[in-house]
């Protein structure tokens, strides 16, 4: 009987972008980074652990427009021909840091790249392929997301949830062949009512954030460390704070360590202009390229960093796994004490922390489970579908309205920097409402156009928009994306109603935006 | 940047920016030479033209990109509309204690407003709680505003002129919202449900007809189409006499959560009551245990959470294994079972409120230009549900510890 179980969730999501208009997207990179730096480690680790007989269990969201971007061929070719430029400038950066501190993480690039290559190779290019393996050898439970990271508890209508829901259900199947059995909802954003929708689509389990199920009616026996059901029979995982903690403090967290790579020195920026100016942006600002030769040293400046040397970094990483699981057993037996009976730890992170932010993250993960394996799994890696299966009594608490933003509620997607898009989304929601019950048998060009309003009103909906708007990051950006799709989204409605529907437009709009190719606008009916 | 751009920053911009190209010495450099060096770094960076087809054969410097580049479409966007010409008014949560108004309203509405006001009137919001309504004087053209409000209470607002004489008069009503709850509720009592999915699919190869409710039919069309179904068991409410036709089990004796709380009728565990209990709850918290909000992982927790009754009692999950209850036996040890044990499928709650009633809205679209929105951030004072209701004064989440904050976790800051 095991001290506690440890359910580690990834969520892998990145926005929709795919700009066939132009060769050489910026953000597309986005992409390119998250599957070199944090998918593939994390994937092959994964199984390099299954292969050895270590117990590894990760429950992992993939979001739609994720895989979306994954299966797609032209940004599968983007990725391969990006990160060939990407292994050039590392072959030359061996040759040229050869005698240098710098040597160790030039052949660590270098042979990275070209095992990204192999791996994409060995799946056809499409990365979901390497999900499904893992899926079928029983280590990663895959789940879905809101179609398009939508954030419900900002939208106006039902329809516009149960569609964000629904469409998700259809993706899933699409590249999983099989409909999903959990969800994270977007930002774990929860309003009461959304479990129905999740009931009717047949997913067993979803995730809040620590006070959704604290301040639940009535109040959780054991916390948040068991699941509870919603009335409708859902499951609820609610986050553990102090396994987040360890990870996430930007104070004591794991990832700040001196021995780490240092995110904010890369070659883009510190190499001689002449050098990597072809590996930039055609438009020759110097921006990331993923290579990068310092260590976070301790606080310093930046230009004070010392030479990054991936072996002891790596080793250290280890010794925080073996810290971290340490902490979660003494957690986990202080808890059952409490509650008597051996405690659920839910640790959900974005996937892209592990590799992307924290270079060293992927091996941290691998090895908390060497760790839990060699210490008799005390602590017992679980997904949420086997937790259920074992456990099926649990307490029925209607959680409360809450999400894992900052300050626990809606205000990072709706304050003064964004609060503009609301009005146009929901009179985008009551138009697609609209018209699909005007038209609730729509075929040939009317069918295109339906449909491709329901696309560009699920794009406009992306949460990741409001979200950049907030942190300021790139603002413009997430401007642009809003209005685009409002517009081409107020276009073709109102050259349905005022009956001049043009092929032209709509065929532009589908070039441009072709996610979801099995979309279907009646699921606003 | 050009050298005046440069000589407009502040210092320690100017060294950071220095610092980060690698510039020696740049923490004790003066404006003057930190502006010179950057402006030599940066006229190295400055965008050239692409350059034209592949390098040379045989050469060693490294390919130029083969196709020519555009430049990305203008940054701000497509156009979008102003306004929609319909008159709405739209509430918004933001957090326990904050909603967001947005309207909308057209000239023609206004207009009939005015003359119905006797020419002129001051805009007011009228926010309406369990409290009372209350009047917030705003700007009509502003049309975005934050409220301040009560956790834990439902909403719902008017956009109102206010004639001289005090008439209001009623240019738009909005959907209705419930703010979240700010702390942990005072309800204690519990029920149990287990979920067995083998169970159905037991069933279902069984054949036996009318075990099952008519909403389970796999041709149910739309609804069902790709749904698991799932049986659902209530296992009774666990507390003292809960009355009605579901009785508690034998073993609940002075558990700590049964303490000094009213036993709600039968339907406890029921999306209706529950619901209600949502909107009903009062801000006070506070149920004999100290704070009431001593939730975290000191030892007022244990109280809360421990239950030497826990163990004893039938329902506890170690004393029900699932496969006994998978093949629909009786749970041994629970109360006599009056409860329902064959595939009762409850069929989803439709007490639950929505959060945001959205019907779609049928007004004819108005074709005239409606009013510019802007936002306008105006904290007004809140609204209490019952006066004498006190309103928590400290952090109510300082006990868990802060949910993870956004700012650590950005998935793509300085990404350009």
């Amino acid at each position: 009987m095991p001290d506690g179980h440890f359910m580690l969730v990834l969520h892998a999501h990145l926005p929709w972008v795919r700009h066939a208009e132009d060769p050489f997207f910026i953000e597309e990179n986005w992409l390119v980074e998250a599957i070199s730096e944090s998918y593939i480690p994390i994937l092959s680790r994964l199984e390099r652990l299954a292969h050895e007989g270590v117990r590894a269990r990760v429950t992992m969201t993939w979001t739609p427009p994720l895989c979306e971007m994954l299966a797609d061929p032209m940004l599968q070719e983007r990725y391969r021909a990006r990160t060939n430029r990407l292994l050039e400038l590392a072959e030359m950066e061996c040759q040229a840091k050869e005698h240098t501190p710098f040597a160790a993480a030039a052949r660590m690039y270098r042979d990275h790249y070209r095992f990204c290559l192999t791996v994409m190779e060995r799946f056809g290019g499409n990365l979901l392929g390497y999900v499904r393996l893992l899926r079928d050898m029983g280590v990663v439970e895959p789940i879905t997301c809101t179609a398009t990271h939508g954030f419900l508890p900002l939208m106006y209508t039902h329809e516009a949830r149960r569609a964000q829901v629904r469409i998700a259900c259809a993706n899933y199947q699409k590249h999983f062949g099989e409909q999903p059995r959990g969800i994270w909802l977007a930002e774990c954003g929860y309003v009461p009512g959304v479990e129905d929708l999740l009931k009717d689509a047949g997913i067993r389990f979803f995730f809040v954030d620590t006070h959704g199920l604290y301040f639940g009616e009535p109040r959780p026996r054991y916390g948040v460390y068991a699941p509870a059901y919603t009335p409708s029979g859902v499951a609820a995982f609610a986050r553990d704070p102090d396994s987040s903690r360890s990870v996430w403090s930007s104070e004591s967290g794991y990832p700040g360590d001196p021995l780490y790579r240092e995110f904010y020195r890369d070659l883009g920026y510190d190499g001689e202009y002449n050098w990597v100016k072809a590996f930039l942006h055609p438009d020759g600002v110097r921006r990331n390229l993923g290579l990068k030769y310092h260590r976070i040293t301790g606080k310093v400046q930046l230009h004070e960093k010392q030479a990054y040397d991936p072996v002891p970094a790596h080793a250290r990483a280890m010794d925080h796994a073996g810290h971290f699981h340490y902490h979660r057993v003494e957690q986990a037996k202080w808890l059952g004490s409490i509650i008597e009976k051996p405690p659920l730890l839910v640790s959900p992170y974005d996937c892209e922390l592990f590799g992307h932010w924290w270079y060293e993250g992927p091996q941290f993960l691998e090895s908390i489970f060497r760790c839990c394996q060699a210490h008799g799994h005390r602590l017992m890696p679980v997904t949420g579908t086997e937790y259920l299966n074992e456990f099926p009594v649990h307490q029925v608490v209607q959680p409360s309205a809450s999400s894992w933003g900052d300050a626990g509620y809606n205000g990072v997607w709706i304050n003064p920097t964004n609060d503009w898009i609301y009005r146009h989304l929901h009179v985008a929601e009551e138009r697609m409402v609209e018209l699909a019950r005007r038209f609730p048998e729509a075929d040939g060009l009317l069918r295109e156009a339906l449909d491709q309003m329901a696309r560009e009103l699920l794009l406009a909906q992306s949460s990741d928009w409001a979200f950049i708007m907030t942190t300021g990051t790139t603002v413009p950006y997430a401007v642009r994306r809003t209005k685009d799709h409002i517009n081409r989204f107020t276009g073709l409605y109102e050259q349905i109603v005022q009956g001049r529907l043009e092929a032209k437009t709509v065929h532009d709009i589908q070039w441009r935006d072709p996610i979801f190719s099995e979309i279907d606008y009646r699921e606003w009916l | 940047m050009t050298p005046d751009q440069l000589t407009k920053l502040p210092l320690k911009e100017l060294r950071a920016l220095a610092a980060g190209r690698g510039v020696a010495g740049s923490a004790k450099l003066g404006k003057a030479e930190l502006v010179a060096s950057l402006s030599g770094i940066m006229a190295g960076e400055r965008r050239e033209p692409p350059a034209p087809a592949a390098a040379p054969a045989g050469s060693s410097a490294p390919p130029q990109p083969a196709q020519s580049w555009q430049p990305a479409p203008p940054e701000h966007g497509l156009p979008i509309p102003d306004g929609y010409g319909r008159d709405r008014l739209v509430l918004l949560v933001q957090d326990p204690s904050h909603v967001f108004a947005y309207w909308e309203v057209s000239p023609a509405t206004l207009a009939r407003v005015r003359a119905e006001a006797g020419g002129h009137g001051a805009a007011v919001l009228v926010l309406r709680g369990p409290g009372g309504a209350e009047q917030r004087e705003v700007d009509l053209n502003g049309g975005n505003y934050y409220l301040a409000v009560a956790p834990g209470t439902a909403y719902d607002a008017e956009l109102c002129l206010r004639a001289a004489d005090g008439r209001l008069i009623r240019i738009a009503g909005s959907n209705r919202i419930h703010t979240p709850a700010a702390g942990p509720s005072w309800r204690t009592d519990e029920a149990w449900m287990e979920v067995d999915e083998s169970f159905q699919d037991l069933l279902a190869l069984a054949g036996v007809p009318g075990t099952i409710g008519s909403s389970m039919g796999s041709g149910s069309g739309q609804r069902f189409r790709n749904a698991r179904q799932i049986h659902v068991r209530p296992l009774g409410i666990e507390g003292e006499g809960a009355g009605g036709t579901i009785p508690a089990p034998a073993a609940a004796v002075g558990s700590p959560s049964s303490m000094s709380v009213a036993r709600p009728n039968v339907e406890t565990w029921s999306s209706a009551s529950l619901s209600s209990a949502v909107l009903a709850r009062s801000v006070a918290i506070g149920s004999g245990s100290g704070s009431g909000l001593g939730l975290g992982v000191g030892v007022s927790s244990g109280q809360l959470l421990s239950s030497g009754a826990l163990s004893s009692r039938a329902l506890s999950s170690r004393s029900l294994s699932s496969r006994s209850v998978g093949s629909g036996t009786v749970i041994e040890g629970a109360a006599e079972a009056q409860y329902p044990v064959e595939g009762v499928f409850h069929a989803p709650p439709t007490g639950l409120p929505k959060a945001a009633e959205g019907v779609p809205s049928t007004a004819p679209a108005d074709t005239t230009a409606p009013a510019q929105p802007q936002s306008t951030a105006q904290p007004s004072a809140p609204i209490a549900p019952n006066a004498a209701a006190p309103v928590p004064a400290h952090d109510p989440l300082a006990f868990i510890g802060a949910p993870k904050p956004a700012s650590q976790r950005k998935p793509k800051p300085s990404r350009a």
